[in-house]
């Protein structure tokens, strides 16, 4: 049963979610969503039109549903519901159970909620596979984001590490939350991976060309570093998972080889074979 | 206070503030290296380069802010100020993040670029003869448009994390520098600073006038392309690994301007070493407080500079300066 | 031995842009003479002075020394050559009058023969009577003190010719005589001194020649005796004067603006 494209996002989570749910009822992107990424939804998100979360172009598409974030677009909300349109919104997940429940959520509001639970089934059996791997091995892990920023406790990436089996370094630092980091003490720390989220896209900045500091290269971690799209972990997508498979690749293939390890992998760079 | 007594005490109170310097770590306050890799590796892969490169900045912006001052004979005058600092900023954001970046030079070279674009427009389109606050005026205004641009090319950036940098470029940051970076503006800050050093004895003589100064033998052209180059050399470099540092080249000739006669010429290598212990105790500064405290450099630099500015224009706006 | 110095000015034209000042002038300085540069605000006398300097135009005809001309000369050869009071010279910073002296030595500073400097300066200060002064700021100086300091500044760059923008501007009776006395002792000394006044008796009493720039830019040059008059006063001024002598000197009173 097709119906007409009548839902509005205007959440960058929520147009790629929906894209997997019910991406015939997309009438209308963020703008983000048009930005070059290798994503495998974003060919189509990109053929979607996009808005920039103004009450105006609610008022010109007319969606029968609106969803947004949690904390995104306080302003369009209150206008949305003042004029009466149906606005939803999904909280942001600080872990996977809460993930889980975000897609079944948005499956019952889109009526799909068959594919909802095969995302929630794929998802869970895709890290539950790479966690029954990555375990065994005590793999001491931190992500460090742009400008030095960690995942501490209650926080999704920490969330996400441990469902691939890896523990968190910073959590056990005593990071609550989200926490920031210096080269030193990613020295001292030692960490056995660090995971980098990084752009493909649009050459260097500072906040991530940090971490080429020869300091660290010198360091010698049990595992090189490794670059991943920072799209793939922006939202509890199928790229999640991707990007966690790049992440199980690259421990076994230097598992097996540690002499490479002096040489940073840039997994994001030979990724082709993923567009749908 | 003698010249000796006087270089000599920079020299040791810098020596000072490098040697505390590298042991300082971020958020972890003051202590003694120890032997072991890990402090040996951040000795002198991380703080000795960042200390270096603070030196250096302040060096350089002391002497150009010195130079400047004199050649200008405008107290108010300063790499930042005039806003030659933020135009460099915005040639190296214009390299850095709109696919110039293949090779590591284009940037500091975008930000001499800058710089002597910066300071054609003031010198070559306003005058330098146009009187102290009007090229203050100029220079508040090539300030601001450059920052705006800087922040529109950051936005614009394909970059998504370009937009976390502003505060880089904006504020200044010697945080994970590495002795590439110092490699990479070794040399346009050599030029530069010889540059300039070199203009220091013309430097009295610009106190008495275009015309006198030419009548003794300077070459206003010869000086005004040593200045600008000078200027956009050194500064220009260092603006596109530290970013914009406001102020440190306006507050250093002056504490020192009633300790070298006032004699510009005098004046010129002690404040390349106030310079240098100024911005190396602000980024010591820095990193006293805890990690996550988004401090940067150029606060530091501008907290202190900010006030002292306002109060000089006070007294240049009264009568000139006998300060 | 050495002959007489002689700064020529032949069929010379100074100005701005490309937009003449001074036209054509033939002119002829002597060593050993005072010339003063006379004629009304905005006449180009200034011009003509910064013509020679080379910080206006010449835009045609050839200024030489001895023969040389001047602008052949590398920036530090014309300024040991050439010394220069500027109008309303001044020091911007507060810097000691003793420096302020020295500075006039840096045309030297390549081959710097530190007693000649210091003797150099010494006579200068001396001349300018600004030595009890020396250690003091410009700044904390009055005007005429300041102009004192300006001149030895200018002394002290010794050269062979001397140009001097209004010196006695702003001086009191006393320091203007003094420094016309002294400007003509240094003369004797070989050289040629250039003077813009606007007193037409300091002219008289101190200056062996004159030029007189008129409104329409005509050049009145020769001894000041024959150009200070009454009917050249007159054109270049548009005052009538009242003339007299006293022991044998003589004197000239502007005393009336000249009615159409």
């Amino acid at each position: 049963m097709a119906r007409a494209a009548d839902v509005m996002s205007v959440n960058q989570c929520v147009d790629q979610m929906v894209g997997y749910l019910a991406p015939d009822r997309l009438s209308s992107v963020t703008w983000l969503s048009h930005e070059q990424t290798n994503l495998e939804i974003f060919p189509l998100l990109k053929a979607i039109p996009a808005n920039h979360g103004e009450i105006e172009e609610v008022m010109n598409l007319q969606p029968a549903m609106i969803i947004g974030g949690q904390f995104g677009a306080p302003g369009l909300k209150s206008l949305v519901k003042k004029f009466g349109y149906d606005w939803h919104e999904l909280s942001l997940p600080q872990d996977l159970d809460a993930l889980y429940r975000n897609w079944e959520q948005l499956g019952a509001w889109l009526g799909q909620e068959s594919r909802a639970h095969d995302m929630v089934t794929r998802l869970q059996t895709g890290l539950g596979d790479i966690q029954k791997n990555l375990a065994p091995l005590n793999i001491q892990a931190m992500v460090v984001n742009a400008n030095g920023w960690v995942a501490g406790n209650d926080n999704f990436q920490d969330a996400y590490l441990r469902a691939l089996g890896l523990s968190n370094i910073a959590a056990e630092r005593g990071i609550q939350g989200w926490g920031q980091v210096s080269l030193e003490q990613l020295i001292y720390w030692q960490p056995d991976l660090i995971i980098v989220p990084d752009s493909l896209f649009g050459g260097q900045a500072r906040a991530t060309q940090w971490m080429d500091h020869p300091a660290l290269k010198k360091v010698h971690s049990r595992y090189p570093m490794v670059k991943v799209d920072a799209g793939w972990l922006s939202c509890g997508t199928p790229a999640l998972l991707r990007a966690a498979k790049e992440i199980q690749r690259h421990i076994l293939q230097h598992e097996n080889n540690p002499s490479a390890s002096v040489f940073i992998h840039h997994v994001v760079n030979k990724e082709s074979d993923h567009v749908t | 206070m003698s010249r000796s007594l006087l270089l000599t005490t920079l020299t040791m109170g810098l020596l000072a503030v490098m040697a505390v310097s590298l042991m300082t770590g971020r958020g972890a306050g003051l202590t003694w290296p120890g032997w072991d890799w890990q402090s040996q590796l951040i000795l002198w892969e991380i703080r000795l380069p960042r200390t270096l490169l603070a030196a250096i900045c302040g060096a350089v912006l002391g002497m150009a802010g010195a130079v400047l001052q004199g050649w200008l004979r405008n107290p108010l005058a300063d790499p930042g100020v005039l806003g030659i600092s933020s135009m460099s900023a915005l040639g190296a954001v214009m390299a850095m993040y709109f696919g110039l970046f293949t090779v590591s030079w284009m940037v500091p070279l975008a930000g001499i670029l800058g710089a002597i674009a910066g300071f054609w427009i003031l010198i070559t389109l306003i005058g330098k003869e146009s009187g102290i606050l009007l090229i203050v005026l100029a220079g508040a205004a090539l300030n601001a448009f450059s920052s705006a641009m800087t922040a529109l090319m950051l936005n614009l950036a394909p970059n998504p994390f370009a937009m976390q940098d502003m505060l880089f470029w904006l504020m200044g940051s010697f945080e994970h520098r590495s002795l590439e970076h110092l490699w990479l503006i070794a040399l346009p800050v050599l030029i530069g600073m010889t540059l300039l050093y070199r203009l220091s004895p013309a430097l009295d003589v610009m106190a008495l006038g275009e015309d006198t100064a030419h009548s003794l033998g300077i070459s206003g052209r010869r000086v005004l392309w040593s200045v600008g180059l000078g200027t956009a050399l050194a500064v220009g470099a260092c603006v596109s690994v530290a970013g914009v540092i406001s102020f440190a080249g306006l507050v250093v000739p002056h504490l020192l301007r009633p300790l070298t006669q006032w004699q510009p010429r005098l004046l010129v290598l002690p404040s390349a070493l106030a310079g240098a212990l100024l911005l190396v105790c602000a980024d010591v500064l820095v990193r006293m407080l805890p990690p996550g405290q988004e401090l940067r450099i150029g606060v530091v630099t501008a907290l202190l500079g900010g006030p002292f500015f306002l109060w000089l224009l006070r007294h240049v706006r009264r009568a000139e300066v006998e300060l | 031995m050495s002959r007489n110095r002689e700064l020529l000015l032949n069929n010379a034209s100074f100005g701005y842009r490309g937009a003449p000042v001074i036209a054509d002038a033939t002119l002829r300085f002597r060593e050993g003479c005072v010339t003063a540069i006379l004629g009304s605000n905005g006449s180009g006398k200034s011009t003509l002075m910064k013509g020679i300097l080379g910080l206006a135009d010449c835009l045609n005809g050839q200024i030489s020394l001895d023969g040389r001309d001047l602008r052949q000369l590398s920036d530090m050869e014309r300024a040991r050559t050439l010394a220069y009071l500027e109008q309303q010279a001044d020091c911007h910073w507060p810097m000691p009058v003793e420096k302020v002296v020295e500075l006039g030595r840096y045309p030297y500073r390549h081959h710097r023969l530190p007693a000649q400097d210091l003797q150099a300066i010494d006579r200068a200060m001396d001349i300018a009577d600004v030595k009890a002064m020396a250690g003091r700021k410009v700044s904390q100086l009055s005007g005429g003190e300041r102009t004192r300091v300006m001149l030895a500044r200018a002394l002290a760059v010794d050269a062979p010719i001397l140009l001097a923008d209004e010196p006695v501007a702003g001086l009191d009776p006393q320091h203007q005589l003094s420094v016309m006395q002294h400007l003509r002792s240094w003369s004797s000394d070989g050289r040629i001194v250039l003077v813009v006044l606007h007193d037409l008796n300091l002219a008289l009493k101190y200056c062996d020649e004159s030029v007189l720039v008129t409104p329409d830019r005509q050049l009145i040059s020769g001894p000041t005796a024959q150009v200070v008059n009454e009917e050249n006063v007159r054109r270049a001024f548009g005052v009538r004067s009242l003339v007299g002598s006293h022991e044998g000197q003589p004197y000239i009173l502007p005393w009336d603006v000249e009615s159409c």
